[in-house]
């Protein structure tokens, strides 16, 4: 019963590559014929079912290279509703500046100008971010993720000599970020077992003390409590889906219990720093 | 003798339509045909021999159909289509030019007969 297992693991570890759920279930046909014709050929030659098994996946390559050659061959298509959908909600917001513009205290027609020259950039700004290829982050995520530290470093180093009410404030925008970094962090710790998750843990912490260390003013609170769901969400995404080999619920009972217990206290920590910078 | 991989990666696309230039087929054959006809020189990974041929698909260069092998296995049978014959026509060409330059840098007929 384990030879199958062991086609049957190379065939998930290829469709994880694919973005598009459509064009997986042919294309994984497609390669476990291959496979099985290639072992029942190795076999004819004399070499026993598990030997030709191995021989066979050897012979296919590295599931992960391959998965994402098929993955370059079969892009997604666009996710219309989606797109259709964002820019339901943008027209939405700006008639809804028409409808209670005139009789905003501040100068209506003003303030909808604006809006439309906000709303053009927010949709280039969009479309950038849609042809953006994100699989760069699970390539440099190490880059991706010291860089972004270093930036809130060296923001919080430079402004706080210019500044006495709080650290300038939209440094909080770039802590947005970190879900995005921190995911592809993850991706790279996959099959590296123990060691893999404990430095996940590692990051999320350092994560999560940047944030408390940039003041965000009145929102720091709620930046740090998304920051840190985010963080748990996908790491308890990426344990459950096997990436680290290690026992699940041993890892997530790990994990749940470390943040309970570090949670009440840096959540008290936030909210009084808040607190400080809005008095 | 082994063929370093960069000399090959640009002429496979040539070699996997010429090979279904001739008859319909499914990955696993196009493999074993290549080896065979090669003398095991082009080992091609199935791991490559897919992906491109998906994107050739794309491009319209083949089209595809299933059969139920006797095995009962679904085979994907490729075929070459007009624009894939027309395409081929022209790397063979582009292909020719080449190697006819590189023989005559290296000492044109001496290259052949040595």
């Amino acid at each position: 019963m384990q030879q199958p297992s062991k086609i049957t693991e190379y065939l998930e570890a290829v469709r994880q590559q694919i973005r598009w759920k459509r064009a997986q279930s042919p294309v994984l046909e497609e390669i476990n014929n291959h496979i099985a014709d290639q072992k029942d050929a190795f076999i004819r030659e004399g070499l026993t079912e598990e030997e030709a098994t191995d021989k066979a996946i050897v012979e296919m390559g590295d599931p992960i290279v391959v998965g994402e050659q098929l993955d370059r061959a079969h892009r997604p298509r666009p996710d219309w509703p989606l797109l259709v959908m964002t820019a339901a909600m943008l027209l939405l917001g700006l008639a809804i500046q028409i409808l209670i513009g005139p009789n905003h205290r501040n100068n209506g027609a003003e303030m909808f100008q604006k809006q439309i020259v906000w709303a053009g950039i927010a949709i280039l700004v969009m479309i950038a971010a849609y042809f953006f290829n994100f699989t760069i982050i699970g390539k440099f995520p190490k880059t991706g993720f010291l860089g972004l530290c270093a930036i809130m470093v060296a923001d919080y180093l430079f402004t706080r000599a210019t500044s006495s009410t709080g650290r300038s404030i939209y440094a909080i925008n770039l802590l947005l970020m970190f879900p995005t970094a921190y995911t592809g962090f993850v991706y790279r710790m996959r099959n590296k077992g123990y060691g893999g998750f404990i430095l996940c843990g590692v990051t999320f912490i350092i994560s999560a003390y940047i944030t408390v260390l940039v003041p965000g003013g009145r929102n720091e609170a709620v930046v740090f409590f998304l920051l840190c769901t985010s963080c748990l969400i996908i790491l308890t995404a990426a344990v459950t889906k096997g990436w680290f080999n290690v026992r699940k619920i041993f890892a997530l009972f790990i994990m749940y219990i470390s943040t309970t217990v570090a949670a009440w206290p840096a959540l008290f920590f936030v909210m009084r720093a808040g607190g400080m910078s809005r008095g | 003798m082994a063929i370093d991989k960069s000399l090959l990666t640009g002429s496979t696309t040539m070699l996997i339509l010429k090979l279904l230039d001739r008859t319909d087929m499914y990955g696993y054959q196009m493999i074993e045909e290549l080896r065979k006809k090669s003398n095991n020189a082009f080992e091609l990974k199935a791991g490559t021999l897919y992906p491109l041929l998906h994107t050739l698909e794309q491009k319209n260069m083949l089209t595809s159909y299933e059969e139920i092998a006797d095995n009962a296995r679904v085979r994907k049978y490729y075929r070459i289509t007009k624009h894939g014959r027309k395409q081929l026509k022209e790397k063979k060409e582009e292909w020719k030019v080449y190697t006819t330059a590189v023989n005559d840098v290296l000492g044109g007929a001496s290259f052949a007969t040595a």
